[in-house]
């Protein structure tokens, strides 16, 4: 696919994502600070949402492997966003058109979605609306926060209440 | 050799392992951390890849452990403090000692050797933490 095209599959995307994170790191709640699947390790300034808390729940339980994550120690946030150039992987067409599966999108090989982001991120795109690898039935949204249009915003992350959580980790 | 044998009779008597808990303030380092650790002698030297007659030298001051070992004790500390309890205090052992995917299926402990494997083990901690999601 030529680069130019890239470009049009963007769309606008305006909802509420969900993140947890360590009682350690709520100074800064978007940022990931370390390799993720859509950005290596120098590329920080990327942040991960899940379309919902049970999706955010099981993405962060995951990384900690067969033990899961102490629920207790991780603070849930709900974020909400207004962004204009997403580029949505879920959607059959724009995947096919991007040459991916949801089978690279979620597979234990992270360099062809890093790969990707790089080439999104080089056409302008401001994000990723893709499958989780920990949720069958959950959606993320990838970031790139250096990428934001200035009409596109994010945030201001709200703390949730730890009582209303819908999911053991 | 001689001087070696005395050094060895003078050693002060550590406490038993049974006992860890009750005396935990007064440990010696090795000790403390097993105990931080929550893991018996047997597995304290399976996480260390030592035997267990080694860690019982160590915690009884019979021995010392050699650079190797201490690098290896270091890094086992710098990540405890690193995790804290992002995870259970009681699933530690388990996380320390099983296969993870994210490590090319090696455990954790098994990473703590050099310092290219700690900085993966560092790495996914990180990640864990802050919600970088893979």
């Amino acid at each position: 696919m030529a680069n130019s095209a890239v470009g049009t599959l963007g769309r606008p995307l305006h909802r509420t994502g969900y993140r947890l994170v360590y009682r350690g790191f709520t100074d800064a709640p978007l940022e990931a600070r370390a390799e993720g699947r859509f950005n290596r390790q120098d590329e920080r300034r990327t942040t991960y949402l899940s379309l919902t808390r049970q999706t955010a729940a099981l993405e962060v339980a995951k990384r900690w492997g067969s033990v899961g994550a102490n629920r207790s120690a991780y603070v849930e946030f709900e974020i909400p966003f207004r962004l204009h150039r997403i580029m949505d992987l879920t959607d059959p067409d724009t995947a096919t058109a991007l040459g991916v599966s949801r089978e690279t999108l979620t597979g234990s090989d992270l360099r062809e979605c890093q790969t990707l982001a790089g080439r999104l991120r080089a056409e302008g795109i401001e994000g990723i609306l893709t499958w989780s690898a920990a949720d069958p039935e959950g959606k993320n949204l990838v970031i790139f926060l250096d990428q934001l249009d200035p009409a596109s915003s994010i945030g201001p992350p709200l703390k949730l209440d730890s009582s209303e959580e819908v999911a053991e980790l | 050799m001689r001087a070696k044998a005395k050094a060895v009779r003078r050693a002060p008597v550590r406490p038993a392992p049974s006992t860890l808990r009750v005396l935990r303030p007064g440990l010696a380092p090795i000790a403390r951390l097993r105990a931080r650790l929550g893991v018996t002698q047997e597995q304290y030297a399976r996480l260390l890849g030592v035997a267990w007659a080694t860690v019982s030298r160590w915690e009884r001051g019979r021995a010392r452990p050699d650079p190797k070992a201490t690098a290896k004790l270091n890094r086992l500390r710098e990540l405890a403090d690193l995790i804290g309890d992002a995870i259970r205090p009681e699933d530690l052992p388990k996380f320390l000692m099983t296969p993870h995917p994210e490590l090319r299926g090696h455990p954790p402990a098994d990473l703590l050797e050099n310092e290219f494997g700690f900085e993966a083990v560092k790495g996914l901690v990180l990640a864990a933490q802050s919600g970088a999601y893979r």
